[in-house]
């Protein structure tokens, strides 16, 4: 380094950051953005410096649940008339806006402070993998996933297929109707 | 699944920090066995040389490697080689299972208790989530066809790391909620909930 004030500069600057959210657990999920989003992976945190970074979200529309949470879980929405709320499952809602579930979340997990509003701003989520060029250009790193999505058995090719190995094969006289 | 993301995003200019992938099989033990073809499924072929038919079942090769698995004890093929599996590991599951999508008895198997309860819970997880879309029930199983017709996997699903059977077991499947419960924290305007509705095309 040429002088301490460049080094300075580049300990606080604020990175961009990216996170594929394909088969990922949302509350997991959001737990993992809201670290990133504080500025709680660096050693330099302090709550009182803005030392968090910007997080990109892609493939929301990807975004897993537990077993029943797509039916059970419940958003209160505001329909715009007097004296009336209305609780819409986690599935009409997510099909309403694809990118409001995480949201929904990220919210609810970050502190309950006047940061909030000024942090959210630095989320930005996209459904698919389309990214606008000017954010592109600021891409960095990549955040670790919490979860690896799995494969379906077709996407396994014939040769990977034929390599595992074979804890049981059937006898020959089975026959699997019945 | 973000490397291929990566290739269209980033551009060369920009040094990235690659995800590492940890391998599939890390939980398995791989027995190490000699190969010979003694057991398998059988096709019915038949030959015709002028008066002659002969039909014979000819063995046929299974999708993968063929092991004379020694079992003289009757030991449980996933308590002896000391596997761990979840609903995600679909080679293991793939050679317990039907082409109906259904596991195979225990009798057949020679699977321990605990191991066929745990076989069947990840099989069902796995259908859930989508990992065995060509596996489905044939015509002769009514009740199954019609469950399996109704859209239940619309998103994603996925199961926590550690579940344990027998709670699973014992969950009550999730009630409608009804209109009287949710009047307690919230005030619905029916004229909106039916537009709703209809917009969704019920």
């Amino acid at each position: 380094m040429a002088s301490r004030v460049q080094q300075h500069w580049l300990t606080f600057s604020r990175m961009w950051l990216l996170c594929d959210a394909r088969w990922q657990p949302t509350p997991e999920l959001a737990k993992r953005i809201c670290k990133y989003l504080e500025g709680r992976h660096k050693p330099v945190y302090h709550p009182l410096t803005d030392c968090g970074d910007h997080v990109v979200v892609i493939n929301t529309k990807e975004v897993a649940f537990d077993k029943n949470q797509w039916e059970k879980k419940l958003y209160a929405v505001n329909t715009g008339y007097k004296d009336t709320m209305i609780a819409m499952s986690a599935k009409d809602f997510h099909r309403m806006d694809p990118t409001k579930v995480i949201e929904r979340e990220v919210y609810s997990e970050l502190p309950k402070n006047s940061q909030r509003q000024n942090l959210m701003t630095r989320l930005h989520l996209f459904p698919d993998e389309n990214i606008p060029d000017n954010i592109k250009e600021n891409l960095v790193d990549i955040i670790p996933p919490v979860m690896e999505p799995p494969k379906r058995l077709d996407e396994f090719t014939e040769e990977e297929k034929a390599s595992w190995p074979r804890f049981f094969i059937p006898p020959a006289d089975y026959k699997p109707a019945d | 699944m973000a490397a291929p993301v990566l290739g269209k995003i980033f551009s060369l200019s920009r040094s990235v920090v690659s995800l590492s992938c940890s391998s599939v099989f890390r939980r398995t033990v791989f027995p190490v066995v000699c190969a010979v073809q003694s057991r398998g499924f059988r096709e019915i072929k038949e030959t015709k040389e002028g008066n002659v038919t002969v039909i014979e079942g000819v063995l046929t090769k299974p999708d993968g490697k063929i092991e004379e698995l020694d079992n003289r004890h009757g030991a449980c093929p996933i308590c002896s080689h000391n596997l761990t599996f979840t609903w995600k590991d679909v080679h293991i599951l793939s050679q317990f299972m039907r082409p109906d999508g259904k596991v195979m008895p225990q009798q057949v198997t020679g699977v321990c208790n605990t191991q066929h309860r745990k076989l069947f819970m990840a099989i069902e997880e796995a259908k859930r989530a989508g990992l065995f879309p060509d596996q489905n029930p044939t015509l002769d199983d009514a009740k199954a066809v019609r469950a399996s017709e109704v859209p239940l996997n619309r998103f994603n699903d996925y199961c926590p790391p550690d579940w344990v059977v027998m709670k699973r077991m014992t969950d009550v499947p999730h009630p409608r909620i009804p209109y009287r419960k949710l009047r307690r924290y919230t005030k619905i305007n029916p004229k909106i909930v039916r537009i709703a509705a209809r917009k969704r095309g019920k």
